[in-house]
């Protein structure tokens, strides 16, 4: 193909309008309303999938509990631990929920910490 | 040449990476460097100011959604035209654009040295001004290729990803489009 010497010519001979003055930083404005729309939306999806598999988990111990374990057992602590004599498996139970709710409490208040501090880091850079 | 273009890719690759990590700040570099091509690209197809900076914005907004897909098996730059083009198509399939008919057999009968000797002319004022009006009879298809061939000086190989076609389907659109340009000249 030849240089077209007159096409490129007529193509550049039209001059481009400008983007209207403040387009980017509108633009980043919307782009950080999008991130934090995606992280709130992950946020919600994790925080969901969370519930569901805890809500399954305490469906199935509850089931299995029921259904398929006898009442007469007895759980076996190793020696080690003296706990023996006061822990039944209610009291048990209730220890690693206390567990699952202290973990959760931390990481609640872990995200809450990153969240504030990426915030303050975004507000910088606008 | 060649190295200043990888080095551009790979640094934009780095910028990509650290934007995904969080460091969102990091795209008003992309906006900076890209923004004006991509509106000049648009305003091109959508003749309304005002309807083309619309479709610059949802351009970049669903390149800044997807930036997670980029893979970088082409320049940032060429993936941005693709989106933009596609945001332009769609959008002008909603509008019913009506377009003058050629006469093809008049077309056929074209020889290579009819349009090479034409569009060598390039001092002609009257002749620039029947092309400019021409190109703007254009479709959408055949004015993002113009501007981006002849405009932006992009490669055909780099055309060819934001048309998801070949090279030599594009090498034979850009024969084809020089032959309508000329056909509409002399209608």
């Amino acid at each position: 193909m030849k240089q077209d010497k007159a096409i490129f010519k007529a193509v550049h001979s039209r001059k481009s309008p400008i983007l209207s003055a403040g387009f980017n930083s509108r633009m980043m404005d919307q782009i950080y309303h999008a991130e934090a729309k995606r992280k709130k939306r992950s946020y919600i999806l994790s925080l969901s999938s969370i519930a569901v598999a805890s809500l399954g988990l305490i469906s199935l111990a509850a089931y299995l509990l029921k259904d398929h374990i006898p009442l007469n057992v007895t759980l076996q602590f190793p020696a080690f631990l003296s706990l023996n004599e006061f822990i039944s498996r209610y009291g048990f139970s209730f220890y690693i929920g206390f567990l699952i709710l202290l973990l959760m409490i931390i990481d609640t208040t872990f995200r809450t910490f990153r969240h504030k501090r990426e915030s303050d880091k975004f507000r910088q850079f606008k | 040449m060649r190295l200043s273009y990888n080095m551009e890719n790979q640094e934009e690759l780095i910028y990509i990476k650290r934007i995904l990590e969080g460091e969102t700040n990091l795209f008003s570099c992309f906006l900076e460097k890209y923004s004006s091509s991509i509106y000049s690209l648009i305003v091109r197809i959508i003749p309304s100011r005002e309807d083309a900076e619309e479709l610059v914005q949802d351009t970049f907004l669903k390149a800044f959604r997807k930036l997670v897909t980029f893979k970088g098996d082409c320049s940032f730059s060429t993936w941005l035209y693709r989106i933009a083009y596609n945001t332009a198509i769609s959008e002008t399939r909603k509008r019913k654009i009506i377009l003058p008919l050629l006469d093809e057999k008049m077309m056929e009968t074209l020889t290579d040295d009819d349009m090479d000797t034409l569009f060598e002319r390039d001092e002609d004022e009257v002749l620039l001004q029947k092309l400019e009006i021409a190109i703007d009879q254009l479709n959408v298809e055949e004015k993002t290729l113009i501007t981006l061939y002849y405009y932006e000086a992009k490669p055909v190989a780099e055309i060819a990803v934001v048309f998801e076609q070949t090279t030599d389907n594009i090498k034979v659109k850009l024969f084809r489009v020089r032959k309508k340009i000329y056909a509409l000249m002399n209608q």
